[in-house]
């Protein structure tokens, strides 16, 4: 990741009246509700295994 | 087992080794143990992330073995060392990355129904622990990094009344903490978490209630159950 971008220098900051924080957090934060959301969303492959029914 | 006190025809005497073995085979029987069959709605992505996060873990503990056993002199100065060193970073950012998802899908389908309020339990409590875990960890990288976080997030051990024992300043205590201590609570947390999900079961969604697409909205303005498209 360091050769893609340059990981030597402080950070950027989001300064918003009482909010405080750093791109990379932002960005993580972010990327957690995305993943979350495609995670509900997209759906799973089926699998051909036998399955327990629900009960 | 008790030798020379068992005879032909005698009831066997009871033995703590015995009843162990019964407590633990009645509450997980193999069959459960090690299943080869899942019920169907965990044919879900926000399934994936429990496991996810062990993987992770599994491979934080296995490059921290590494580390342990190696030293800040190789970690820091070469190649493998720096190696393993990003691999041990990565792993755990992503184990808590994964860990996060993992505790929003459970939280948002109230995982602690049908009796596994202790699965719920002990998987948060393992997070909480986590938590701390990775902070002895920043502040044992024995470089300018580690000196800044810890005197940083020392006035918050201050703050909370446990600075007096629990020194981020202190390389030795914290390394202590970091490789011995809090990972070992970790995976017995998770050992129990695992063991409690394979005794009760994975949670099941939500029931889909039936509607139709026709249905008045409600007195409060917002649709009724049968005024919501299914």
């Amino acid at each position: 990741m360091a050769a893609i971008f340059n990981l030597n220098h402080h950070p950027g900051y989001v300064h918003w009246h009482f909010f405080l924080m750093s791109w990379p957090n932002i960005i993580v934060i972010v990327a957690m509700l995305v993943v979350f959301a495609l995670a509900i969303a997209i759906p799973f492959p089926r699998s051909h295994e036998p399955t327990e029914q629900r009960p | 087992m008790s030798v020379g006190s068992h005879t032909p025809g005698s009831r066997e005497r009871r033995s703590w080794t015995v009843a162990v073995r019964e407590r633990a085979v009645g509450a997980l029987p193999p069959e459960k143990l090690l299943a080869d069959k899942q019920p169907s709605y965990v044919s879900s992505w926000i399934y994936v992330f429990g496991v996810l996060s062990i993987a992770a873990l599994l491979i934080c503990i296995a490059s921290g073995l590494v580390l342990t056993l190696k030293g800040p002199a190789w970690w820091h100065y070469t190649g493998v060392g720096l190696f393993f060193n990003s691999m041990h970073l990565w792993a755990t950012e992503l184990f808590f990355f994964f860990l996060v998802i993992h505790l929003w899908g459970k939280f948002w389908m109230a995982a602690w129904r049908g009796g596994r309020f202790k699965t719920w339990a002990t998987g948060a409590l393992a997070f909480l622990v986590s938590i701390p875990t990775a902070l002895t960890g920043y502040v044992s990288q024995q470089n300018f990094d580690a000196q800044w976080i810890s005197t940083q997030a020392k006035d918050a051990m201050n703050a909370a009344g446990i600075g007096s024992f629990f020194n981020l300043t202190n390389f030795g205590q914290m390394y202590s903490y970091h490789v011995l201590i809090l990972p070992g609570v970790v995976i017995f947390l998770v050992v129990v978490h695992v063991l409690l999900v394979r005794k009760r079961g994975v949670v099941p969604p939500f029931e889909v209630r039936k509607t139709t697409a026709d249905g008045p909205p409600g007195p409060d303005g917002r649709q009724t159950e049968s005024g919501l498209k299914p």
